[in-house]
């Protein structure tokens, strides 16, 4: 919480500003958009992923990391770094957990067995594209940081 | 060709004796049609096998609209789909073909795969920049009736396939029709 406050008087002391306060309250505007949207909580998207879908052991179990690794962000990080994403299951039973940032999309796909991907498409094709693999869910506890860098 | 005999189909659209056009140009756009929920992601939910696309053509030799891409060539009269825009630019080809052919490699089970991914212009006697996307396993052709037995198994290569293709988005767009 110190986090947020710290951020709201900053963005209130650079609205001062009589040449940019409009451009920096703009810019800080874009860059707060909803915390995990539509939930208060890490842990309520949690319960609606496993509520809503039918999921593998091996996703289950890769899930529990990922989410593990958001409450160290939101806890001990950062909790303004844990921005809005979303989730889908798709037709070939993959969980995606997805986000969208201004610099591109970042995707982990959670497989049915086996296998987890995180990728990172960038809207400018300067900047590299991502494409990482594991088979080890604990490898989700570091890829929740990679989630939210971009 | 069989003609197009659907009434709102306009001519320009109609393939009739036109060419196929195998060849493709670095930068050209193709166009692809999904659903709000999926503008961002548009490949993450489909299966990959046949993914349909049109062409806007090459410079000089312009084919298609954008908007093209949301008619419904499936019946007579047929409204035009209610659905968004995905706008997609190749950005890179086979040098001395000018095709699109790309290839992935990944290993399981301990056995090498191979995945290649073509796009063939397509056309439709009632929609002539129809292309598609195809996908090749191990030089099977997949398919709706063989996904999975094939490709849905093969997790790495779906996640490059669906990554190339997210590459060449350069653009998400409401169609006219929301605005």
């Amino acid at each position: 919480m110190n986090n947020e406050t710290s951020h709201i008087t900053r963005k209130e002391e650079l609205a001062q500003s009589q040449v940019f306060g409009s451009e920096y309250l703009k810019k800080l505007d874009e860059d707060t958009v909803p915390s995990v949207s539509n939930y208060s909580d890490v842990q309520e998207i949690f319960n609606a992923i496993f509520v809503e879908y039918r999921l593998s052991k091996f996703q289950r179990t890769a899930l529990f990391q990922i989410f593990k690794g958001f409450e160290e962000i939101r806890y001990n990080l950062d909790p303004i770094k844990l921005k809005s994403f979303d989730f889908n299951l798709n037709n070939d039973g993959e969980l995606l957990l997805f986000r969208k940032s201004s610099f591109g999309i970042t995707t982990i796909v959670i497989h049915e067995e086996e296998d987890i991907a995180l990728s990172f498409i960038p809207y400018q094709p300067t900047m590299e594209t991502v494409l990482e693999f594991t088979q080890d869910p604990a490898q989700l506890t570091i890829w929740a940081y990679s989630f939210f860098a971009r | 060709m069989a003609s197009c005999s659907f009434e709102h189909i306009p001519e320009r659209l109609h393939t009739n004796d036109k060419p196929v056009i195998n060849q493709f140009q670095v930068g050209e756009h193709i166009y692809r049609r999904c659903t709000q929920e999926l503008l961002d992601t548009p490949f993450n939910q489909c299966n990959l096998y046949e993914l349909s696309v049109n062409r806007k053509g090459l410079e000089g030799d312009i084919i298609s609209r954008e908007q093209d891409v949301l008619i419904n060539i499936k019946e007579n009269n047929a409204p035009d789909y209610d659905l968004e825009i995905c706008l997609m630019e190749i950005q890179e080809l086979d040098n001395n073909t000018l095709t699109y052919n790309k290839e992935f490699e990944s290993v399981r089970n301990n056995q090498p795969e191979i995945a290649r991914m073509q796009l063939v212009h397509d056309p439709d006697p009632c929609m002539y920049p129809h292309c598609v996307f195809r996908i090749w396993l191990n030089d099977v052709l997949v398919t709706k009736e063989n996904y999975a037995q094939t490709i849905r198994k093969s997790n790495m290569l779906k996640n490059m396939i669906r990554t190339a293709l997210g590459k060449m988005i350069v653009q998400r767009r409401i169609s006219q029709s929301q605005t």
